[in-house]
Order: C-alpha cells, then structure tokens, then sequence
C-alpha cells in the first residue's frame, strides 16, 4: 500500500493476499483503501471482489476417505476419470487423442511460494 | 369529516404501496446481485479446473524442466509482477517446458509456461518479464476462454463457464475434456487471434514500465525472434501468432505514440545470466 498515487511513492504498509479492504475514492488507476487502521493507495488491479481461489483439483484429486461423503466423491471422480481417461467412445477411440501429464502439473504446483518476497525480489534493481 | 377520514385512506394506501414495491423492488435488485456475484466466482473455479486440464495436456506434449533454481528464478518474476498487476482471485503458475522451440503458453485459470527455446534467447530479465507480462495479459483478459466463446456477456445472470462446465455428470466431464482439447489445438495450432496479440503487447508493455522494467527490451526481444523463424526454430511460435514484423511494428508505433521511449527502466541482465549461465 503507498503513501500517494504513484509508483515512485513510499511504500506505507504491506498486506497479505487476501485481506480485506474498503474502498474510498479512486483517482485514475489508483484506488485509496482501508484495512483497520490503515489507509494508502494500491493499483486497481490488485483489488478483487472475489476471495482469493487456490487450486482445484479434478482428476488424480486426494479426497478425505474417512467420511461417507468423501467415499461417494471418490467414487464420482474414478468414474470421472475412467470416462475421461480410460473409455472408449461409441467408435472405439480414446476421448481424447492428447497425452496429459497430471505428475508434473502437481510438482510444479507443489514448488514453494512467497508472493511478498517474489514482490521485493522484483523491486530489486543491481 | 367522512372526506377526509376517505383521503386519509388513500394516501396511507399509496404510501403503503410505493413503501411494498419499493422495498420488493430492492430485495429482487440484492437477490439478481448476489446472484450474479456467486457466479462470477463459481466461473473462477471453472476456469481454474479448464486450465489445469489445458496445463496437463502442454506437459503431455513438453517435458517440464525440473530445474529448482530456474524454475523458482522464472516463477519469482512472474509471481511479482502477478501479485502486483494479475488477477487478485487467482494463483499462478510459472513453469519452464524442455524444449529448443521458442514458445510461451497461457492456459486459462493461471498456467504459464515458457520454453527453454525462449529463455536461450532471451539476454535480460525485462525481456523475461515482458514474454511473462504478455502471458498473464492472455489470463487476466480470459482470450481463451473468450474464443471458445464459453463465456456469455456479463450482463446475463445465469450463463457463463459455470453453466457449461459445472456439471459433475460423467458426460459432463467428458463435455470438459473435449473442450480442453479444442483449447490445447488453439495453443498449438491456430493461436489467439491478432487484435488479442497485441492487447497483450500493448499491456504487456505497460506492466513492464508499472514495475520498472525497461520496456524496449520487449521490443527488441521480439525483433530478435526474426532471424529465428527464418531457421524454423521458432517454428509453432509463427505458427500460433500474427507475424512477428506485424507485432514489432504495432508496439514500436505504441511506443513512439505514448512517448514511452524515453523511460528509462532496469534490464537486470547481470542477475539474469548469473541465474541462466547453464543454459
């Protein structure tokens, strides 16, 4: 959050993805909020209506096994991915003619992730 | 009296019945908002699920580079520049596909890859952060999930990529797959259409100069793919955009008309081999 309406502006205080704010005016890209006790300027674009999403996951999904719930969903998503993956259409041919690789999506989605320090990184001029 | 007892009345009637409609009026207008702010979200999750599978099938198609120190260097980038100027709601990815093509792909939901082809060629971090920018413009501006025309206009409550996708009926996972294919075939064969490219770069561009990148060292990336589509190289690249001459022309005049060529930004070139050298 800055002091002004301007890139070259101080930096007033520093908020986590997904706190709340409330808006007070806007000047062009810039919009003033206020979280708790403070107020300062951010640019339009890192303010959203909706909660922040994290990954969905469809097939090869780990779902709580315990719960009865959980057991219908599993059963769901086998089917899901059988039918998707495994089955054969009405003609004889796989669903679809692509390879997926649901392995390597899951380890890039697995590698740390410091949204403030990836921030300041890029703040950093040599 | 009686006359007036009967005015009385009437005007107690029509109060009563402006206070009705009115206050009916307001709770419809509150329902349709909530209405239509739950399937603005409910379409976030859809996008995030049509993506992944798009994502799945880039990875089937490339091997990922599992790189730790490259990987986190492109991510970081890209996740500053995201955190600042992408959308809020959403958590990208950045991954680098092993591959000497030159490329770089958005899947919708927050997907971004760039090839190893591309990082070769690339001498700065800006000229990094611009090819990520550019991406992340193809997200933020959902130009997939607009060409394949999954999302109706925003004014109508009930449509949207929640209504097509959202069913948890095998077919309509099937109905899903299929649509990630013909999402996978447009990243890969025909690309976006023209007026989307250079949105990107025009946005792009402005992202770079937000976080104070030097912007013509985007410029000169994209002149520096010329002699590589000559080769073949670049090969899916020229394939899956609008010509690279028609590109640089269009941002070069987007410059020189907003007088951005005289913002001086940082390249961080040093930072950037150092992290690269083995390439």
């Amino acid at each position: 959050m800055r002091e002004q309406p301007s890139i070259q502006s101080k930096s007033s205080f520093k908020l986590k993805r997904g706190t709340k704010v409330l808006p007070l005016v806007s000047k062009g890209i810039w919009q003033k909020v206020k979280t708790g006790e403070n107020q300062g300027w951010l640019l339009r674009g890192q303010i959203s209506k909706f909660p922040v999403k994290r990954k969905k996951l469809i097939l090869g999904q780990k779902i709580q096994l315990q719960s009865a719930s959980g057991r219908r969903l599993r059963l769901r998503t086998f089917s899901a991915v059988v039918g998707v993956k495994g089955l054969l259409d009405s003609k004889g041919k796989k669903i679809s003619p692509f390879q997926t690789d649901y392995a390597a999506l899951e380890w890039l989605e697995n590698r740390p992730f410091d949204e403030e320090n990836s921030v300041i990184f890029l703040t950093l001029t040599e | 009296m009686q006359k007036l007892r009967n005015y009385l009345w009437l005007f107690f009637s029509i109060c009563y019945f402006c206070f009705a409609s009115s206050a009916q009026t307001h709770e419809s207008r509150l329902r349709a908002h909530h209405i239509f702010w739950k399937n603005q979200e409910a379409n976030t999750d859809r996008e995030i699920d049509f993506g992944r599978g798009v994502a799945a099938k880039i990875l089937g198609k490339y091997k990922i580079l599992r790189d730790e120190k490259k990987v986190r260097y492109v991510s970081q980038i890209g996740t500053g520049i995201s955190a600042q100027l992408g959308r809020p709601e959403i958590r990208y990815y950045f991954g680098i596909l092993d591959t000497e093509d030159i490329n770089a792909f958005a899947a919708p939901g927050g997907y971004i890859f760039v090839t190893l082809g591309a990082l070769k060629l690339m001498r700065n971090e800006a000229q990094l952060a611009g090819v990520l920018a550019h991406e992340l413009v193809h997200v933020g501006q959902k130009h997939i999930i607009r060409k394949l025309k999954l999302q109706s206009t925003d004014s109508s409550v009930t449509s949207g990529i929640a209504q097509v996708l959202g069913g948890a009926s095998l077919s309509a996972k099937i109905a899903l797959e299929r649509l990630n294919d013909l999402a996978f075939k447009m990243l890969m064969e025909e690309g976006l259409s023209k007026d989307d490219e250079l949105d990107a770069d025009q946005k792009a561009l402005e992202m770079l100069i937000a976080t104070g990148y030097d912007p013509r060292s985007y410029l000169d990336f994209l002149k520096s793919l010329k002699p590589h589509l000559a080769k073949g190289k670049a090969v899916v690249l020229s394939k899956t955009h609008p010509t690279i001459e028609f590109r640089y022309s269009k941002l070069k005049e987007f410059i020189k008309r907003n007088e951005l060529d005289k913002i001086q930004g940082k390249t961080n070139e040093k930072r950037f081999k150092k992290i690269m050298v083995s390439l």
